[in-house]
């Protein structure tokens, strides 16, 4: 029991902590690729098309 | 009905904006690569944005929390494995590299490339079943839990059911997977700070030995070592290995994704990232399930002690400060540096102030009254709202009150890196304004939940402004001493903290003892110091 308790106290510390981290670069740095992804489909982008 | 004319609106504003955000993409839209796959414009973060919000939502936090009550820590096991084969596809590229190298739109355009059109037809009517079926639990269950939370009688179930369906229709049929990577956006940009804050208050009120204890003592070793849970076990997790290999990288919704991303070394990317997140996406919810153990089986420090807890509990942690101080902390018994040349004292600081004509250091020093005034009245008299106009306990008033100071914790590094970018004076202003607004809602509060809507934003403004404050005032007048310039902040703050509660409380006595007109107080005084603030020059 005491192997696993601190076994998941590390998953969830790290768990936490990267989901945290992650959520706030992509919340900022996501805007740049939502701007991006919409002058790539403007019409007449030079950006190449699927 | 449990939901008043303010809930209404938040849903409905969240639903418009949505919905206004979602019929966006249709403008984009040109033909069907765009429909289907968004151009493949998707770049890693947005990639990760809308891959994760796809598997977020209120039936993932209801049964990973319902998990967590019942299994324990153990349950674990199930977000540390949908995490896990997830990193390791963004690690090895297995499938979705390639998957994203054919080029393909759709899931069953690859079994034609690979087998026959037959097939292809059979798969593509096996997919669609599937998603119809899953989309037909999904929305029931959300309708259900909709409302319930609305406090809406059963009936209504139908009709719920028919509004969400037909929202998420129109965006998506009008602007195709385009609009569901904007809707997705937001979508994990609100969830993943309902998720974070609502951690920490579990994690906060509840404490992490209580939980440990509670699931000890309820589950024994199982609720720990999921080889001992009868519900997971050695096969268990060997079916959750290969379900979740199969759900990353066949299962339409997520190979949507994988198809849409810019290229394939974009695809890993996106997989190995998201992966961290639904570690937390699976633990996270786990553990408010194992806090909901622990909180509704075992008794609070109030519950126990009374109104004795917080004296002994503030008196243990100044004594702990006390012995640290006394052990770790050693002063120099000389100087570490001789000033450079003589500071000008108070009175030639003064002189020099009124002699450069630039009222600023005033209109500061008002704004900084005025905001004291407003908050330190509320701090003072938070568990009096509480107790006497919403009729929420003091054991439970006490925890709600922690919220603001865990959200201002949260936010105090952002709010002086946001001050660095965008300049003080604006962020202050945010801040103000933000708080006036949080205060004039707060005086419509109805309940505990409403109150949490309060209490979260307010410490999350009050950082904005209460970070940048003093190197604000520094900003304003930097001919005066560091030391007078602190001085005269501290004056500000304190003779606040003495006058803001009396005169809240004069003025809860003369409107017959309504504690509600403390919010409307508090805005008052901080749209003052919104006016002083706007009158600042700041260097």
């Amino acid at each position: 029991m005491g192997f696993w308790y601190y076994f998941w106290t590390a998953n969830i510390l790290v768990a936490g902590t990267a989901f945290a981290l992650i959520a706030l670069v992509v919340a900022i740095r996501g805007v740049d690729d939502l701007r991006h992804m919409f002058d790539a489909l403007r019409p007449g982008s030079k950006e190449p098309r699927a | 009905m449990n939901f008043t004319l303010i809930d209404w609106a938040i849903v409905i504003a969240y639903l418009a904006v949505t919905m206004a955000a979602g019929l966006k993409g249709r403008k984009y839209v040109l033909g069907l690569s765009d429909f289907l796959v968004a151009g493949r414009q998707l770049r890693p973060h947005l990639g990760i944005a809308t891959l994760a919000a796809t598997e977020i939502g209120t039936i993932t936090f209801m049964y990973y929390a319902e998990l967590g009550y019942k299994t324990g820590f153990a349950s674990f096991v199930n977000g540390l494995i949908a995490g896990g084969v997830m990193i390791f596809l963004g690690c090895t590229g297995f499938m979705i590299h390639k998957l994203r190298e054919t080029g393909i739109m759709t899931v069953p355009e690859y079994f034609e490339r690979r087998y026959s059109r037959r097939l292809r037809v059979l798969t593509g009517v096996l997919v669609a079943t599937g998603g119809i079926l899953n989309m037909g639990v999904f929305l029931r269950v959300e309708g259900t839990f909709l409302t319930i939370i609305a406090g809406l009688p059963l009936d209504y179930l139908k009709i719920t059911m028919t509004v969400i369906l037909l929202l998420e229709l129109i965006y998506t049929v009008l602007g195709g997977m385009v609009s569901v990577v904007i809707t997705d956006f937001i979508q994990f940009v609100m969830l993943s700070i309902g998720t974070i804050l609502i951690t920490i208050y579990a994690v906060y009120t509840v404490g992490w030995t209580p939980m440990h204890d509670a699931v000890a003592r309820t589950m024994g070793a199982a609720g720990f070592d999921p080889f001992l849970n009868p519900e997971y076990g050695a096969g268990y997790i060997l079916f959750q290995i290969l379900l979740w290999l199969s759900v990353d990288t066949c299962w339409q919704t997520t190979a949507m994704r994988t198809f849409s991303t810019k290229d394939p070394e974009t695809s890993k990317k996106v997989f190995f990232w998201t992966g961290f997140i639904f570690l937390g996406r699976g633990m996270m919810p786990m553990l408010w399930g194992i806090a909901a153990l622990a909180y509704f089986g075992g008794g609070w420090l109030y519950g126990q002690y009374g109104r004795y807890a917080p004296f002994i509990f503030g008196s243990s942690v100044m004594a702990l400060a006390l012995v640290i101080a006394a052990l770790f902390v050693h002063e120099p018994r000389t100087q570490l540096y001789e000033a450079e040349e003589k500071e000008a004292g108070l009175l030639e600081s003064t002189r020099a102030l009124l002699r450069a004509g630039d009222p600023s250091v005033f209109w500061m020093l008002g704004a900084i009254l005025s905001w004291f005034m407003g908050f330190t009245a509320l701090e003072a008299l938070l568990s009096l709202i509480g107790k006497e106009s919403l009729g929420v306990p003091p054991d439970q008033m006490g925890q709600l009150v922690a919220l603001l100071p865990a959200a201002f914790i949260l936010c105090a590094v952002p709010s002086g890196l946001l001050a660095t970018r965008f300049g003080r004076k604006p962020i202050i202003l945010l801040g103000v304004g933000g708080l006036t607004g949080m205060l004039l809602y707060g005086y419509f509060v109805q309940s505990a939940p409403m109150l949490m809507g309060f209490l979260i934003p307010a410490g999350m403004f009050w950082a904005l402004v209460n970070v940048n404050s003093l190197p604000a005032l520094y900003d304003t007048a930097p001919q005066l001493r560091a030391g007078i310039i602190t001085g005269l902040y501290y004056m500000a703050s304190n003779l606040s903290a003495v006058l803001g509660p009396q005169l809240a409380g004069v003025v809860v006595d003369l409107t017959g003892d309504n504690y509600r007109n403390v919010f409307l107080y508090g805005a008052v005084f901080m749209a003052l110091a919104g006016v002083c603030m706007t009158r600042v020059r700041v260097r």
